[in-house]
């Protein structure tokens, strides 16, 4: 990158935190001048660690990747805050009527609006009644007659869904390694049609169709798998949920683990191992799947957003706790506080879970960590 | 390639492109093609089987089921179209601006989409619709697209850049043609191919998002909805297994049929691909 283009990006960086608190000098209001000092703040905070990893990039004290992948976290985190701060505000009607009633008494009114920081200028909502939040740890307090920190709801919530997520994708990788292998392997074959159809079957079939009729399966029909709400028997009741979950995945992994063996299978260094008298299933094994690793470790990265936000419909079919049924909840209930911490908290460990993928993928390829 | 192999080859295409046909035909004559009014319910055969007088069955009211499945593929295509319309414009132009261009509007565009890909898009989608009373067929579109487009401008701009350098396009500005001449004229033709596998894959997308979202119970108010439909079905499926069973092939059939044009359309277009 020009160092004249570096500049210009640090110059447009600082330019909001610049306007805030130029903006917050000529405003009167103590509070919106308060919360326009906050967010410059706050939003210079952001500036400097991001330009302190990009600098650790390029001095060596950070791997160079590591540090693009750092500031790039922080520019999604930001975003992804800001984002679902504006949805919940530019949402048409006002949640005081939804939650009170458009008959309760003025009284009432005007202290849910206050409580829930409705009065407020915009600025003020998001530094005060968003960033604080965010930033003390409680996420805001639910809405309703025992208020409490939305992050405690979510804690207790987050473990079932952790959990279903890990065994969705279990059952993918399970299925979808032998499945693309054979079909890689015996290309234009059965066995490869067989793959590639079952694939795209797997594709087209919706979670919230297929989770009901392994139900009507496999414990109405043929009584082999306990009902998923058993509680007595845990591991037996998530594996309709986890197959559920963990099919369309599985497809898509298929696929890609079928092409991406493909194109490393007859790539010079397997002839020349092949020619070295290397068994087959070592060559197979160290050579042409490490390397056809690296693409699908991508795509399972990508896809586990779709996992989380999958777990939102499973929980939904077989009446599972989980952070998903919170958020449905919440939805039908619009307490506010509780649908913003459940989407900030999935998109949060989305982005986390793609750095750690990132990661692994420097692990794997050993370019990665040169090419930065 | 023998007789066989082609008429292999193109299966994927006939089938793929009869679906899509299909689906669009239904979409336009449901109220002729549905045999009963969609309104009417038929209240003395409640959940009744398939057979007999209503060939799907009905559901808890007495609605027939097949009528509404027509019905139905309204809002499938509406939804698909409509959010696949709306994501190719606003990527495609942003995408062609931003790579043509290069420089600021680049770098602040790129960040934005970095953002928005980012974020699990149903995800956004379900805030989205959960914050407005009665999302209409409209809403669930726009709540689709706000992270849609992304994709398509990724997509767009590093075909430009990997175009902007090329004789004729350097010609064309050699010979004074302004940039969105240049766009228009000489970039976008040569980039079309990829965008449209991509919409293929896209209006699949769409119609399972739409679908999950009216599971969710979160879909277009006041219309029958595949999802919707299933939903409903679901309560029932101990007694009538039906009620879930057809919503749920029909959404299945569609999104495979079009997964498999667009699968088909990628290997003509990359032939690199289809050796494999």
């Amino acid at each position: 990158m020009p160092a004249r283009r570096r500049w210009l990006i640090a110059a447009v960086c600082l330019l909001p935190p610049l306007a805030l608190l130029l903006a917050s000098l000529g405003v009167e209001a103590e509070r919106t001048a308060a919360a326009c000092r906050g967010l410059a703040g706050k939003y210079g905070a952001v500036v400097a660690l991001g330009g302190l990893f990009a600098l650790g990039g390029r001095l060596r004290w950070l791997p160079p990747f590591l540090a693009r992948r750092l500031v790039s976290l922080l520019i999604v985190l930001a975003g992804a805050s800001t984002l679902v701060f504006g949805a919940l505000r530019m949402a048409p009607g006002d949640p005081v009527d939804t939650i009170l009633g458009e008959q309760a008494p003025p009284e009432d009114r005007a202290r849910l609006t206050t409580a829930l920081c409705l009065d407020a200028p915009l600025v003020v909502q998001y530094d005060d009644c968003f960033w604080d939040t965010v930033l003390d740890g409680s996420l805001g307090y639910t809405f309703d007659l025992t208020p409490q920190p939305v992050i405690d709801l979510l804690a207790a919530n987050f473990p079932a869904t952790a959990e279903l997520a890990a065994a969705g994708m279990a059952v993918a990788l399970l299925m979808a390694f032998p499945l693309g292998l054979a079909a890689a392997l015996k290309r234009a074959t059965w066995v490869d049609h067989l793959s590639s159809g079952l694939a795209l079957l797997g594709i087209a079939t919706p979670a919230f169709w297929l989770g009901p009729m392994l139900l009507l399966l496999f414990t109405v029909s043929v009584d082999w798998l306990p009902s998923p709400v058993r509680t007595d028997m845990p591991l037996a009741a998530l594996v309709l949920p986890a197959i559920t979950l963990g099919t369309a995945l599985a497809a898509k992994l298929t696929r890609m683990v079928r092409s991406s063996v493909l194109e490393v299978l007859h790539d010079d260094f397997v002839l020349t191992a092949r020619a070295k008298g290397i068994p087959e299933a070592v060559i197979l094994v160290k050579h042409v799947l490490r390397n056809a690793l690296i693409p699908v470790v991508t795509v399972m990265g990508l896809q586990f957003g779709a996992l989380l936000t999958g777990a939102i419909v499973t929980e939904k079919i077989f009446a599972r706790p989980g952070v998903g049924t919170l958020l449905l909840e919440a939805i039908s209930e619009r307490n506010y506080p509780v649908v913003q911490g459940t989407v900030l908290l999935i998109a949060t460990t989305y982005v986390l879970v793609n750095l750690l993928v990132d990661l692994l993928y420097a692990a794997i390829d050993p370019r990665v960590r040169l090419d930065a | 390639m023998s007789l066989r192999d082609s008429i292999w080859r193109r299966l994927p295409y006939w089938i793929g492109g009869a679906v899509l046909l299909g689906l669009v035909f239904v979409a336009l004559f449901a109220p002729w093609l549905a045999p009963y009014p969609i309104t009417q319910v038929d209240l003395v055969n409640e959940l009744a089987q398939p057979g007999g007088g209503h060939l799907l069955g009905t559901d808890e009211n007495g609605a027939d089921l097949l009528t509404q499945i027509l019905y139905g593929a309204r809002v499938a295509a509406l939804v698909g179209l409509g959010t696949v319309t709306l994501c190719c414009s606003v990527g495609v132009t942003l995408g062609a601006i931003s790579g043509y261009y290069g420089g600021l509007v680049d770098e602040v565009l790129m960040r934005i989409i970095d953002v928005l890909m980012a974020f699990p898009g149903i995800l956004l989608a379900i805030l989205i619709i959960a914050l407005t009373r009665s999302p209409s067929i409209g809403a669930v579109v726009l709540a689709l697209s706000v992270t849609g487009w992304a994709g398509y401008a990724r997509l767009v701009r590093g075909q430009v850049l990997s175009m902007r350098e090329r004789p004729f396009v350097t010609a064309a500005r050699a010979m004074g043609a302004p940039g969105w001449w240049i766009i228009g004229r000489h970039l976008l033709p040569n980039v079309m191919a990829p965008v449209i596998v991509q919409a293929t894959f896209g209006m699949a997308g769409a119609i399972l998002a739409e679908a999950g979202l009216s599971f969710l119970g979160l879909g277009p108010d006041g219309v029958p909805s595949w999802g919707a439909l299933l939903d409903q079905g679901a309560r029932y499926f101990l007694v009538s297994g039906h009620l879930a069973l057809f919503p749920g092939l029909a959404i299945a059939v569609t999104v495979m049929g079009i997964n498999l044009l667009g699968d088909a359309l990628r290997d003509r277009w990359d032939p690199r691909r289809s050796e494999r």
